[in-house]
């Protein structure tokens, strides 16, 4: 079972894909199905746990762009997978602490603390559709590629800044679940497998948001799963686009599993998340 | 103009190939014509307030919508849900729909069991009745969706249709259909449910406008042909108007494609105007053509005679109709101002093809233009006569008290006119009964109003993220919320009090702005800037509070308008600066401009009126009085106005001006008339009399066109329109009653002498620098000395002087020889024989005595008669001419005593 969470590729666990990269280099372009080339894409970004100092931009025509820095973590365990964010810049909002779970049978819960309210809150499942800290992604974009939820078909090869990409539109497969995308097309790139662009589409088939990937040989992000630096989420109806840009990034470190927990994230003052973000070897200073 | 009319009759097949290869050119284009019907024509398009308004649409989002209204008392069940539900889906396939505000699209913030939901309302169906509740509750609950997309009593929704610029590029008919179709297999569920909104208000107008068209063009065009075929007694005399006018219809609609002027549901009785005012001129054509025929003159003769006699009244007549509808085209608001243009081109293009396709046509008809015998009998004339006649002797005889009576009725009208109010919105401008103003009546008993008014608050980047500017933004929204007529009051306070409450657990007590920035940013967290955009910038400098009411009359717009400006302005909530729009608010101040243009589209057409008049008949007085009596109906129109509660809109406006320019040209053809006759006759009354026989006719038969036309425009389904229309015609009716009582009252005793008198004078420079009466005054001087005068003709044998007569008048020879004589036993004694330049009466004027001689025409004579009481005149007016007049007159009577040999019982003959 493929884990839901980290629609961010960088932030996507892995085993690393180098026999089946020979393998599918191999194949014929031509014979792989939509399907063949979502598993080999989606099994290329599995990792055990993650983590990463990320600097979120919203931009917004007419506006100066809202800069906000976040500490964001994954696990997995088992079939069970737990991610937070922690927003560590603004002063205004720091603190801000976004858990995501989903159990071994696949239900998702989200929870958020919020340090003007004093303790964590639980939100609705339909949250997915909901705005990700007042940016261009949804709580739906974050997720992963998850194949069994889905339906794919593939479309005519495309091509992403030089890159040769198949182009597989996905629909939502599941009746009881909504969603804000009628589907998405994701370009993902020949030979590496990488995503490089997903463009979504609403029920008139017209273009509502694009997210471009992009850096993902570098250095910043340590782990053996490749990951893109930056991620930049644009929405056509508001014409603003928010950037995710890796500042360091560390893959299967090994996290340890409280952190993951409603309880430990309501109450973690600002000394513990530097000392935490130290044991990982990170060297980034947030304040 | 009269060469173009010679021009078609000798050349009547060149010019109607002419006519009709412009005809056919001009169809296409015509077919092009564009269609306005927004209610951005109902608005000046430059200027402050429409800056502000398009900044405010652009910041926080457009107000063009459609919206979805479903009622029933039980709303609210799994069953009917699941048909909004459909409905909606349906609804978001549709292109020209950007995006839908509803129960099924809104976050519903709120705590839900302590878990916190931002799902729509209706996100998930509810599967059972209990569920279906909880869903009802939840909506009427949230105070940002009670009243504005649910009903407090659950029993209606609404959905809101923003519509995309797509909307713009199709038919409004198709985007109506759209919706009807998804509406329609589910219309037997619900109590009510409807479209509302621009595209089914558009429809409907446009549907009406084309409607007006099949009911009211062919209208006109039957009155017209009755009664020009009755009055005329000549069939084609009642089809050749329809002619033109339809060649001027589609040359019209042509000029309007090539200049850009949209259809709208003012212009849209442009056909109409062009048959019935057009037919006005046709009409004195072919009567002053088939009455030369009657004279027994051949056709070219009677084309020329015709072409003579009317070229300059028509000119004159149709300068002042186009002119009053050009003055409608000085209006800012674009519905006057493109009914302006269209009407000046339609009205410009309907005389110009009078003057040159109705001679073609007349020549090709002549044979059925020959007047039957008997058709003008005497019987008639004796009638007209008798009728003219005791009406001018009533008026002359009555001429104080009926100026008393009209001008009693006349200030009361004025003074009842002081009660019109201006008014101008669209919704008032279709019938009550109309769907569109059925659905919104529906719409507003249950939720609040469609009316949006938007104020906005500016303060700088990112202050409305602080809790001071929150805090005085949630006063300002509560302050508004205990005005009067706003039925609801929306800002982004509302939206942070909500989730503030919502975030505590429902806590009703933290259903405010939060106390601290860093809970209002932490808060910021769970929107993105377009699920705000309504009510704040994504800079966070301007803050909207979103007001609705639930009535458009423009008064009452204005009156909250002034209290919300007075509220704003009271200081109490501390803000920079504000802006206060919408597009019914930029509807309703344009009755400012209604009003104002009322005032300078008359006083335009008064002034040109004046003008025209006196370049005519060269006297102020003689302008003055035509603007009297054509403002009498005007002011009588005003007084019923008031009255009747008729307000001043883009209809009614108009209606002062145009008919005066229409009105007009009865009292000029009246009046020049009145001129040729009295001048004939030598007897004013006489002259008034033979004027009003002759005219009385043609100037009926117009009057009765043009009334019964306006009237027509009655049926229309527009209110502007319609009273317009009976304003018109009422106004028609009044002209032609003031036109026989008023005129002949005024100029009773008024001497007129046109321009083309004094032109037709032929005064010769040197009879001015010879003559003694003349000595120093400049050819100007001299002229004006003449029309301050009385010109007299007289034939051969007649005598201007009778011995004993008392006399107080002067004359001097203009043309022509006279002699003066005296009887004496032994016969006549001719004392001098006069030539132009002599003078003669000059003793009498001076002293008033009666005349000693008898002053003979011993050829046909033109004189120049001036009497002391205009000499009186001159000398207010004129000073110096007077003096040197004067001067003149004292040195004739002296050279005269003093010559040698001169008896002094001849200068007392010659007096």
């Amino acid at each position: 079972m493929m884990s839901p969470f980290s629609s961010l590729p960088w932030l996507n666990s892995c085993v690393m894909a180098l026999i089946l990269a020979v393998t599918v280099s191999a194949q014929d372009d031509a014979s792989l199905t939509a399907e063949a080339i979502i598993k080999r894409y989606s099994e290329g970004n599995q990792s055990k746990s993650e983590m990463a100092y990320v600097k979120m931009e919203t931009q917004l025509p007419d506006a100066p762009a809202t800069e906000r820095r976040i500490l964001l973590a994954y696990q997995k365990q088992g079939e069970a997978e737990s991610m937070f964010m922690r927003l560590l810049f603004p002063k205004e909002v720091e603190g801000v602490t976004l858990l995501a779970t989903t159990s071994a049978k696949q239900e998702l819960a989200y929870h958020f603390f919020l340090p003007a309210l004093g303790k964590m809150k639980q939100l609705t499942p339909e949250a997915r559709q909901g705005s990700f800290l007042g940016s261009d992604y949804t709580f739906e974009d974050l997720l992963r590629e998850v194949p069994e939820w889905h339906e794919y078909k593939r479309l005519a090869d495309g091509e992403v800044e030089g890159a040769a990409c198949y182009v597989v539109r996905a629909s939502e497969s599941r009746k009881d679940v909504e969603s804000a995308y009628a589907f998405r097309d994701l370009f993902i790139e020949k030979g590496s497998f990488h995503l490089r662009k997903i463009a979504y589409y609403d029920a008139k088939e017209s273009l509502v948001k694009l997210l471009t990937a992009s850096g993902y040989d570098s250095k910043e992000v340590k782990g053996k799963t490749t990951r893109p630096r930056v991620a930049v989420m644009q929405s056509v109806e508001s014409k603003s686009k928010t950037t995710f840009t890796v500042i360091e990034g560390r893959v299967d470190e090994g996290i340890d599993a409280e952190y993951f927990t409603p309880k430990k994230l309501e109450n973690w003052p600002l000394l513990d998340v530097e000392e935490f973000i130290f044991d990982l070897g990170m060297t980034v200073d947030v304040n | 103009m009269i060469r173009l009319a010679l021009l078609s009759w000798e050349r009547k097949y060149l010019c109607l190939l002419l006519v009709i290869g412009l005809t056919l050119a001009a169809v296409p284009l015509a077919k092009r014509v564009t269609l306005d019907l927004g209610v951005e024509s109902l608005y000046p398009t430059v200027g402050l307030a429409v800056t502000e308004y398009e900044k405010a649409r652009a910041t926080f989002g457009t107000d063009e919508v459609a919206a979805i209204y479903a009622e029933d008392a039980q709303l609210f069940t799994p069953e009917r849900l699941a048909e909004l539900n459909e409905i909606h889906k349906h609804l978001t396939q549709l292109p020209f729909v950007a995006k839908i505000e509803s129960l099924f699209t809104l976050p519903d913030l709120r705590d839900q069991g302590g878990m916190i939901s931002t799902a729509p309302v209706l996100a998930r169906l509810p599967k059972t009745v209990e569920q279906a509740v909880k869903a009802k509750e939840r909506a009427v609950t949230n105070p940002l969706l009670r009243g504005q997309l649910v009903a407090e009593d659950g029993t209606a929704l609404m959905m809101i249709l923003r519509l995309s610029p797509k909307y713009r590029e199709m038919k409004m008919e198709d985007a109506v259909k759209a919706l009807d179709a998804i509406l329609a297999p589910h219309q037997a569920s619900f109590a009510r449910l409807f479209q509302i909104g621009d595209p089914f208000t558009q429809s409907w107008m446009r549907e009406r406008l084309a409607a007006d068209q099949r009911l009211i063009l062919p209208l006109a065009l039957v009155i017209v042909l009755v009664l020009l075929t009755i009055t005329q007694r000549n069939f084609w005399a009642g089809i050749l108007p329809i002619i033109n006018a339809a060649v001027a219809i589609l040359w019209t609609a042509a000029l309007m494609q090539i200049f850009g002027i949209p259809v709208n549901f003012l212009n849209s009785i442009l056909p109409a105007l062009i048959v019935i005012i057009g037919a006005t001129s046709d009409v004195h054509f072919v009567h002053e053509f088939r009455d030369h025929l009657r004279q027994g003159l051949d056709g070219t003769a009677a084309m020329q005679a015709t072409v003579k006699s009317l070229s300059l009244p028509m000119m004159l007549t149709s300068c002042t109709t186009v002119l009053g509808f050009a003055t409608t085209a000085l209006n800012e608001l674009p519905i006057l101002r493109d009914f302006g243009m269209a009407a000046t081109l339609g009205m410009s293009g309907r005389f110009l093809i009078s003057m040159f396709l109705l001679p073609a046509l007349l020549r090709m008809l002549l044979p059925f233009m020959m007047p039957r015998a008997g058709s003008a009998s005497a019987n008639d004339e004796g009638w007209a006569a008798r009728i003219a006649s005791a009406l001018v002797s009533f008026l002359l005889a009555h001429t104080r008290a009926i100026v008393i009576v009209l001008a009693i009725i006349c200030a009361a009208a004025l003074w009842q006119a002081r009660s019109i109010r201006a008014g101008n919105d669209l919704q008032s401008f279709i019938r009550a009964d109309s769907p569109v103003r059925v659905r919104d009546a529906a719409v507003n008993e249950k939720l609040a109003g469609l009316t949006m008014l938007s104020l906005t608050l500016q303060a700088d980047r990112g202050e409305f993220l602080e809790p001071r500017a929150l805090k005085q933004l949630e006063a300002v929204t509560a302050r508004l919320r205990k005005v009067d007529g706003i039925s609801a009051v929306t800002s982004f306070a509302d939206l942070l009090a909500r989730m503030n409450s919502q975030l505590r657990g429902g806590d009703a007590r933290f259903e405010r702005v939060p106390d601290e920035a860093a809970a209002v940013q932490q808060m910021m967290l769970f929107l993105h800037a377009k699920d705000y955009q309504a009510y704040l910038t994504p800079d966070h400098s301007q803050a909207c509070v979103q007001l609705r009411c639930d009535f458009t009359d423009s008064g009452r717009l204005l009156a909250l308008e002034r209290e919300i400006r007075a509220i704003m302005d009271d200081r109490s909530f501390n803000t920079n600066s504000y802006t206060l729009t919408g597009s019914a608010l930029l509807v309703a101040t344009a009755t400012e401009s209604i009003t104002s243009g009322q005032i300078s589209s008359l006083g335009s057409m008064m002034v040109m009126v004046f003008l025209i008049v006196w370049g005519l008949f060269l006297s102020a007085r003689c302008g003055v009085i035509t603007l009297i009596v054509n403002m009498f109906p005007v002011a009588m129109i005003f007084g019923i106005m008031g009255i009747a509660g008729i307000p001043l809109n883009v209809g009614t406006c108009m209606v002062a001006a145009i008919t005066l320019g229409i009105a007009v040209d009865d009292t000029l053809h009246l009046l020049v008339r009145f001129n040729r006759e009295a001048r004939e006759l030598k007897d004013e009354r006489r002259g008034i009399e033979v004027a009003i026989r002759e005219e009385l006719a043609p100037i009926s038969t117009t009057t009765i066109a043009l009334a019964s036309g306006f009237a027509v425009l009655g049926l229309s389904s527009f209110q502007p329109v319609r009273e317009f229309g009976l304003l018109s015609s009422g106004v028609m009716v009044l002209g032609l009653i003031t036109d026989m009582i008023v005129t002949p009252v005024m100029f009773g005793r008024t001497r007129i002498v046109t321009l083309w008198d004094v032109l037709g004078l032929n005064v010769r420079r040197s009879l001015i620098e010879t003559s003694p009466f003349f000595a120093g005054l400049s050819g100007w001087q001299a002229r004006r000395l003449i029309l301050a005068s009385n010109v007299v003709e007289h034939r051969s044998g007649e005598v201007p002087v009778k011995a004993g007569d008392v006399g107080d008048s002067l004359y001097v020879v203009l043309s022509g020889e006279l002699e003066a004589s005296v009887d004496n036993p032994e016969g006549r004694l001719l004392l001098k024989e006069m030539h132009p330049g002599d003078v003669f009466g000059e003793m009498a004027f001076v002293t008033q005595q009666r005349r000693t001689a008898d002053v003979t025409a011993r050829t046909d004579a033109k004189l120049l008669k001036i009497n002391y009481d205009e000499l009186g005149r001159l000398r207010r007016f004129s000073p110096y001419l007077a003096s040197r007049l004067l001067f003149n007159i004292s040195r004739i009577v002296c050279e005269r005593a003093a010559r040698p040999g001169t008896p002094a019982h001849t200068i007392q003959t010659c007096s």
